[in-house]
């Protein structure tokens, strides 16, 4: 198709025109060009940024250290072979490090193994426990209880009997089989972390005395937790400050925007602080 | 500069030096096309200051947007097409563009034949800013550019014809300006 002489004439002589900018344009673009460089620079220093990585991931492995220092039980876990066949949902499991400190005042677990594998034993935890500090994982996986459990907890802890150093209570078969159907309906699978020597029961399910100094039932086994430590099951976990942290490096992988306040510290500040600016 | 010239021997060398964020191929692209780039702006917006303004603008769209060329064309054409959009933003955000319906007809038939190469590259810019700017945009759109009244429509916003009349009457209204510049001239 021809072109009309107007648009060939300017085309011809206007397209590959040119005009010198003054020098101000130049000056303009090369600030134009720092900007953005002090705005986004950082991202492309390599080493810089491999050192800011690496700073994070430190920190990183710092936090969860920490984290999971207090809470780090060694584990043992000794007992009876026979045990595990009497009680299989319910597993009763000893804090060694804080618990063999306690008192003898801490009360006792007990589980009596029934007859048949049917019948489980609903241990009881009396208020002497109460006191004894609790950790966080205890908490965490009381947590999961559903209300049918903490209700038929709490009918079991206030139930105390009088010789509470022997508080074994042993329900009766129905009402603790229809207990752990309701555990192992609701009750999920949690982190099982201390789990300690087991006393070799005696064949005697009859005797109601235990020598187990404390112990922790794991959460599809029904426990009792004092009201004030039920408060600490609603404070923030100390895991979302690494999930934020990971978030903030997700948003640096995607290229978006970083809020170093939720990281803790900010890697510009570093960078000028390193280089003197 | 002779050091940076020996660097960005070709296009594609550019575009990658560009796309790492090298500060010395952004300095080079600009010695290289801002002079071009600087005309383009100039023939939609007629204030050099301005055009300056968006031809940097421009600049800094093209260094965000290097990764989305992909040698399809050429670079040249795609930066061009960058620049022309920043242009057209300009005016669209200053209310630039009116569309001159009302523009009087221009009936004079002008021959083109002999007379533009006595015209200069100034004399046409300086005519082709004395046209309406909605005249200008389109003619600029459709004549220099190449888009279509369908992509030229999509642009600004109007109608196809609305686009064609408009490039109808930019025509008759350069051919009357040419022939007096050029009359001008011959008489000097």
């Amino acid at each position: 198709m021809k072109k009309h002489p107007v648009d060939e004439l300017f085309s011809r002589k206007l397209r590959d025109a040119e005009i010198t900018p003054r020098d101000e344009a130049f000056q303009k673009f090369q600030q134009r060009l720092q900007t953005k460089e002090r705005r986004i620079g950082w991202w492309q220093q390599g080493p810089w940024l491999a050192a800011a990585g690496v700073s994070l991931l430190l920190m990183a492995g710092g936090g969860w250290w920490l984290m999971s220092q207090p809470s780090d039980t060694t584990v043992a876990l000794s007992g009876t072979t026979a045990k595990k066949a009497t009680a299989p949902p319910t597993k009763v499991i000893e804090s060694s490090p804080i618990t063999t400190a306690l008192p003898q005042a801490l009360a006792s677990n007990e589980v009596m193994p029934q007859a048949t594998n049917k019948t489980t034993v609903a241990p009881t935890v009396p208020k002497a426990v109460a006191k004894a500090p609790v950790k966080m994982r205890e908490e965490t996986k009381l947590e999961q209880l559903s209300p049918i459990q903490e209700s038929q907890i709490a009918q079991v802890v206030t139930t105390p009997t009088a010789e509470s150093q022997h508080s074994v209570k042993v329900e009766d078969a129905v009402k603790s089989t229809t207990l752990t159907n309701a555990v192992a309906e609701v009750a999920k699978p949690v982190e099982k972390t201390v789990v300690l020597q087991l006393p070799a029961l005696k064949e005697n399910t009859q005797s109601k005395e235990a020598l187990v100094a404390s112990k922790e039932v794991e959460t599809n086994s029904s426990v009792s937790v004092p009201s004030s430590e039920t408060d600490l099951l609603n404070q923030p976990r100390k895991s979302t400050r690494m999930a934020k942290v990971w978030q903030q490096l997700k948003n640096a992988k995607n290229g978006e925007k970083v809020d170093w306040d939720e990281v803790g510290f900010h890697p510009n500040k570093l960078v000028a602080k390193a280089i003197g600016k | 500069m002779v050091k940076i010239l020996q660097l960005f021997t070709n296009e594609g060398q550019l575009v990658r030096a560009l796309q790492k964020g090298d500060p010395k191929a952004q300095r080079y692209f600009y010695e290289k096309y801002s002079a071009r780039m600087l005309a383009v702006c100039v023939r939609y917006l007629t204030d050099q200051m301005e055009a300056e303004d968006v031809m940097i603008e421009g600049f800094m769209k093209v260094f965000e947007r290097i990764d989305q060329y992909k040698g399809e064309g050429s670079f040249e054409g795609w930066m061009r097409r960058l620049i022309t959009n920043e242009a057209l933003m300009r005016l669209r955000t200053r209310r630039h563009i009116e569309i001159d319906i009302d523009a009087p007809e221009v009936h004079q038939q002008v021959h083109f034949e002999g007379i533009e190469n006595n015209l200069e590259v100034e004399d046409l810019m300086a005519i082709l800013a004395k046209l309406p700017t909605g005249y200008r945009t389109v003619f600029n759109l459709y004549a220099i550019e190449g888009y279509s009244h369908a992509e030229i429509a999509e642009q600004l916003g109007i109608n196809e014809s609305t686009s064609k009349s408009q490039l109808h009457r930019a025509r008759a209204l350069l051919q009357q300006m040419v022939s007096e510049v050029e009359g001008l001239k011959w008489k000097a």
